[in-house]
C-alpha cells in the first residue's frame, strides 16, 4: 500500500482561545483536496502542523510517508508550500530567488520556470518589493512549481487576488494536475476556487473537522427539496434531513443523504416533492457548518 | 546535503547583509584616522569624534543585523518561505546565528585588528591602550550576542527595543566605570601593553556571557513548540 500524500490522525493543538480538536483526514497521492473553512477555523494551524512549523499536542501527522515533525526535512524535499502571508526578500530580485531555490533543488526545471515567467507576466530582474500582492503570490508559485514537488500545500493562495490573477493561478494548478502523480492540499474559504479543482473536500469549522469526502459524494448527497404540503400534513421524520424551512404550504428540506426514494417517502406521507436541487459547494459548506454547530449546541 | 543547505542559508544572509557589512567596514576605517590616539588620549578621550564614530558604527552594525536579519525576517514572514525549504526550525536557527555572527565578526575583526595594528605602528599612540580597547570591543561583541539571543527567543519588537536600550545604556557605564578601574587605567598610557588580571577577567566574562546567552537561546529554541 502506497503512503498517503498526507495523513492527520487525531491531531490536537490547544491555544488559549482556539483548539484544533482531534482532527483526522487523509489525502491520497494524485488527489486534490480542498480544505475549506471560515476564517479562524484552523486551516492555517493544521497546515503549519503539517509543515513542522508547529508541534501538535496530540495525534500523529504524516507527510509523504514521513512522520512530522521528526522527519520534516526529508518530506520537505518533495513538498511545495505557499501561503498568502508568506513573503520573499524585498531587497532581492526574482532572479536572485530563482537562483537561490535552484541551488537547493536538483529537480529545478529551468525551462518550466521560463514558461511560468511568461504565463504569469513576471520579470526576472524585478525587485520583489515592487511586486503587487498578486505578482508576489505568482512569484511564490513559480518558485515552488519549477522544482516539481510531489505535493503542493497551498494555504489560501488565491486570497486577495483579482479575478484575472485568480484565473491564471487556478489554470496553472489545473495544468499541473495533468500529471496524475502530484497531489495538492488547497486551503481556502472561497468555495468556488475549491470546487473548480478539487477531488476531495474537507470542511473544518472552529477547530473541528466537520466532514471529509469526495467532492462528488458531497454534491450527490447534499440536495435541497421543495415540498408542497397540505394544510394538515406534517413532514415525516427522515434520516439525513439537516434543515427544514417552512413558509405556508411550502417546505424547503435540506438533506445530507439524498436517495432517489426520498420523494416517494414524502409522497406516502401526503407531501409532494415539486423540485430537487443540487446545492453548490458553498451552500453545502454553510449548511454543513450550521448543522454541526447546532448539533454541538453552539 | 543539509549541511550544504545551512551553508546556502548563511550565504543568503551574508548576501542580504553585504551593504551593511561594507558600510560598517568603510565607516569604521574612516573613523580610524579621526581617532586621536596620541599620548594622553588613549581610548578614553572626552571629545574624540573618531572614537565616537567608531563605537557608534560597531553598535549600529549589531543592531541592524539583529533587527533587519532576524526580527524583520520573522515579522515579514520571509522566515515562512525559508522554513518551507528542506530545513528544520533548529537548522534555520543555526544558520541564522551563524550568518549573524559572521556578519558581525567580519567587520569586528577587521576593525579591531586594524585599530590594534594602527596603535602598534604609531609612534605616538601608547601600546598600553590596546588591552582596554580589546576589552571594549569584546564587550560590544558580548552586547551583540545578548541582543541576538534575546531577539531569537522573544521575536518581539518590544523586547528587541528593550534589549537595545539596555545594551546601549551599558556602554557608557562600561566605558566610564569598568575601563577606569585602577588596574586598567593605570597601564593605559604605558609604553607596552599590560594584560592585567582585571582586563583579562573582563574579556573572559564578556565572552562567557556571549556564549551563555547564545546557548540559552538555543536551549529555549529547542524546547519551543511553535516556530511561526
Amino acid at each position: 500500500m502506497t503512503a498517503a500524500a498526507l495523513a492527520f490522525r487525531n491531531v490536537s493543538k490547544r491555544y488559549p482561545f482556539f483548539t484544533l480538536d482531534d482532527a483526522s483526514f487523509r489525502l491520497e497521492q494524485g488527489q486534490i483536496m480542498g480544505f475549506v473553512g471560515p476564517n479562524g477555523a484552523g486551516k492555517t494551524t493544521s497546515i503549519r502542523i503539517l509543515m513542522g512549523l508547529i508541534q501538535s499536542d496530540a495525534g500523529s501527522v504524516e507527510l509523504l510517508g514521513c512522520p512530522i515533525p521528526s522527519e520534516q526535512v526529508r518530506a520537505k524535499w518533495n513538498v511545495g508550500h505557499v501561503s498568502d502571508d508568506m513573503r520573499l526578500f524585498g531587497a532581492a530580485t526574482l532572479d536572485w530567488h530563482m537562483g537561490f531555490v535552484k541551488s537547493i533543488y536538483p529537480t529545478w526545471d529551468a525551462g518550466y520556470a521560463t514558461t511560468l515567467l511568461k504565463r504569469f507576466h513576471l520579470h526576472q530582474q524585478q525587485s520583489i518589493k515592487h511586486l503587487s500582492h498578486g505578482e508576489r503570490i505568482k512569484a511564490l508559485l513559480l518558485l515552488v512549481l519549477a522544482r516539481r514537488p510531489r505535493l503542493l500545500v497551498l494555504d489560501e493562495p488565491t486570497s486577495g487576488l483579482d479575478p484575472v490573477a485568480r484565473h491564471e493561478v487556478l489554470a496553472e494548478l489545473m495544468d499541473l494536475l495533468q500529471d496524475g502523480e502530484r497531489s495538492i492540499l488547497f486551503s481556502s474559504h472561497n468555495t468556488l476556487d475549491v470546487e473548480q479543482i478539487s477531488d476531495q473536500i474537507t470542511f473544518i469549522d472552529r477547530g473541528r473537522i466537520v466532514a471529509s469526502d469526495d467532492k462528488e459524494v458531497f454534491l450527490d448527497r447534499w440536495q435541497r427539496l421543495s415540498i408542497e404540503l397540505s394544510p394538515d400534513c406534517a413532514l415525516p421524520e427522515v434520516a439525513g434531513v439537516v434543515d427544514v424551512t417552512r413558509t405556508g404550504r411550502i417546505a424547503v428540506v435540506t438533506t445530507n443523504d439524498y436517495r432517489p426514494e426520498l420523494p416517494v417517502i414524502y409522497a406516502h406521507a401526503g407531501a409532494q416533492v415539486r423540485d430537487v436541487q443540487r446545492m453548490t459547494l458553498e451552500e453545502i459548506f454553510v449548511a454543513n457548518v450550521m448543522h454541526n454547530r447546532k448539533e454541538r449546541g453552539e | 546535503m543539509n549541511r550544504s543547505i545551512s551553508g546556502r542559508l548563511i550565504a543568503k544572509d551574508l548576501y542580504l547583509y553585504r551593504w551593511l557589512i561594507i558600510a560598517a567596514v568603510l565607516i569604521g576605517t574612516a573613523a580610524l584616522p579621526l581617532m586621536r590616539l596620541g599620548p594622553g588620549d588613549g581610548v578614553r578621550s572626552g571629545v574624540n569624534l573618531g572614537m565616537i564614530l567608531f563605537i557608534t558604527n560597531v553598535i549600529v552594525l549589531g543592531i541592524f543585523i539583529v533587527m533587519y536579519g532576524v526580527l524583520k525576517e520573522r515579522q515579514d514572514k520571509t522566515s515562512l518561505f525559508i522554513l518551507s525549504l528542506p530545513v528544520s526550525p533548529m537548522q534555520y536557527t543555526t544558520a541564522k546565528v551563524g550568518a549573524a555572527l559572521l556578519a558581525f565578526l567580519a567587520p569586528w575583526l577587521l576593525l579591531t585588528g586594524g585599530t590594534i595594528a594602527l596603535i602598534l605602528l604609531s609612534d605616538t599612540a601608547p601600546d598600553g591602550g590596546i588591552p582596554s580597547f580589546a576589552a571594549m570591543m569584546t564587550f560590544f561583541l558580548c552586547n551583540f550576542c545578548v541582543l541576538l539571543a534575546l531577539v531569537l527567543v522573544t521575536t518581539s519588537e518590544q523586547w528587541a527595543i528593550a534589549g537595545i536600550l539596555i545594551t546601549n545604556f551599558s556602554v557608557p557605564v562600561f566605558l566610564s566605570i569598568v575601563l577606569n578601574l585602577p588596574d586598567i587605567s593605570a597601564f593605559r598610557r604605558a609604553e607596552a601593553a599590560v594584560w592585567s588580571p582585571t582586563v583579562l577577567a573582563i574579556i573572559a566574562i564578556s565572552l562567557a556571557i556571549a556564549a551563555l546567552s547564545l546557548t540559552l537561546a538555543y536551549y529555549v529554541q529547542s524546547r519551543r513548540k511553535d516556530f511561526i
